[in-house]
């Protein structure tokens, strides 16, 4: 390779970048461009589902008057790290084809993944959130703890998708382990109950769980009066940096044995 | 120029290491065009995407101070699920290409006609290998790393390859992976003979090619 300025570099990476963001909106949902509304519809769509059949079963939120929101801000920023993590740890082996270009490269597939995949959820938020305020208006939204729950959500989602990408290349016995354990995951991350709710020593345990700290403080910005005063900032920010430092430490150490077959 | 410095490429196969490189050295200058010799599984293609840098090797480091294009070969470089077309658009971007200029360029050399706009997936391996070839030759590097890829299409698609060929060979060098020593003597002055292990470079392709008949001869 010539040695290249910043500048020319950092305009080369915004290229690959725009390049793969290109290609996955028109190849994850047929092959149109405008398919890609479908990935807004569908979280959207089926949040507004769940909601709907768990505020038939169960009428009184722990916290405010509307189960219906009650729920789904605890989904959606369940949703937000799921989601992320999901798509990080597939990145690399959906543009397999397309490592065959010498000049992407591995993390780039995340890279595109995780800004494509920011952009989606801030428009899924406004939409799903735009549509409950017409049918149970919320007293207030706060933006900052939302946008700060939304920011470690996608970066704890993005640092283990990248730790996956790896660890999923090297092991399918853990790829199916991962899938089996995380399927439950959202049961103990606090999207039904509040963890002041939960008993000793259970609490204590579950607070180990950062989902848990993640959508307390997403509902401080619907809940003027909720103060969640379980969540314990260092330890989900901490986690998180760290979780997206390690992930692409992890990529950039495998990144022979990536572009290679499994 | 490419320099590889020490490179050693291995893996395992069948629970017993295989080597396609072992410590090898050289250097390619510019001007020289390689063909690339060897039996099946001998590791061709391998040291080809070694080269253009899409696999890395065990030890050592390859230097590249020229542009090296990606290898081409009939399997394709493509995303199945995208159009011809948007595959196009796609390497038009990432190398910071001109993309309009470059669709029609391919449109007008691949001939493909509608299934220019139909997925990738739905063409035969002589529609790849037509859209691939087409793809490299409209942006402009120094090497073009080729695997085997004038075996597929027809004469006519023959003819207009070497055409293009013998055009781009007034600026650029060719590293051509392949089987007939026709091609090979028509592009290539250099080559290089893998068996087992190991690579041994020749000033001269007819050497190389001599050498390969020997080692076919042999076993």
């Amino acid at each position: 390779m010539h040695s290249e300025s910043l500048r020319q570099s950092l305009k080369r990476q915004f290229a690959i970048t725009f390049a793969l963001i290109v290609r996955e909106m028109t190849t994850r949902y047929g092959n149109k461009f405008g398919g890609y509304m479908w990935a807004v519809l569908d979280p959207v769509l089926y949040i507004m589902i769940m909601t709907t059949v768990f505020s038939a079963i169960a009428r009184v939120p722990p916290l405010g008057r509307s189960f219906a929101l009650f729920f789904a801000t605890g989904y959606l920023a369940f949703y937000m790290y799921r989601s992320t993590s999901d798509q990080v740890s597939a990145a690399v082996e959906a543009n397999k084809a397309l490592l065959n270009y010498p000049v992407v490269r591995p993390y780039d597939t995340i890279i595109g993944r995780v800004v494509l995949q920011a952009a989606t959820l801030f428009v899924v938020n406004i939409v799903l959130f735009g549509g409950l305020y017409l049918s149970v208006p919320f007293e207030r939204i706060d933006l900052a703890p939302i946008f700060l729950a939304s920011t470690i959500a996608i970066t704890l989602g993005a640092g283990v998708g990248a730790a996956n990408i790896v660890w999923f290349h090297l092991s399918s016995t853990y790829q199916q382990i991962w899938g089996i354990i995380n399927r439950p995951a959202f049961i103990v991350s606090g999207v039904f109950f509040l963890p002041d709710s939960i008993p000793h020593p259970f609490r204590e345990w579950l607070m180990w769980n950062p989902l848990v700290h993640v959508i307390g403080l997403f509902r401080t910005g619907f809940y003027p009066t909720y103060r969640a005063s379980y969540v314990d900032m260092p330890y989900v920010l901490g986690l998180s940096v760290f979780s997206i430092v390690f992930g692409l430490f992890l990529v950039w150490l495998y990144d022979a044995q990536l572009r290679e077959p499994k | 120029m490419i320099r590889l410095d020490r490179v050693t490429k291995r893996f395992k196969f069948k629970g017993e290491m295989r080597y396609i490189a072992k410590d090898v050295s050289f250097t390619v200058p510019r001007g020289n065009s390689i063909g690339l010799l060897g039996r099946n599984g001998a590791g061709k293609s391998t040291l080809l995407r070694l080269i253009a840098g899409t696999i890395k090797p065990t030890s050592g480091r390859i230097i590249r101070l020229s542009n090296v294009s990606f290898p081409l070969g009939f399997q394709g470089s493509f995303n199945g699920t995208l159009t011809g077309e948007q595959n196009v658009r796609f390497v038009a971007r990432i190398y910071g290409h001109d993309t309009e200029e470059l669709i029609d360029y391919v449109q007008d050399f691949a001939e493909l006609g509608k299934s220019y706009y139909m997925p990738v997936k739905s063409y035969s391996s002589g529609m790849k290998a037509r859209l691939a070839f087409g793809v490299s030759m409209g942006i402009d590097f120094d090497y073009y790393l080729v695997d085997e890829i004038t075996a597929v299409g027809d004469s006519n698609f023959k003819r207009k390859c070497k055409r293009v060929f013998e055009e781009k060979l007034q600026s650029s060098d060719i590293i051509m992976v392949s089987h007939s020593n026709g091609s090979l003597k028509e592009y290539c002055t250099t080559g290089i003979v893998l068996e087992d292990g190991s690579l041994t470079y020749f000033n001269d392709i007819d050497d190389a090619i001599r050498m390969h008949n020997d080692n076919m001869a042999r076993r």
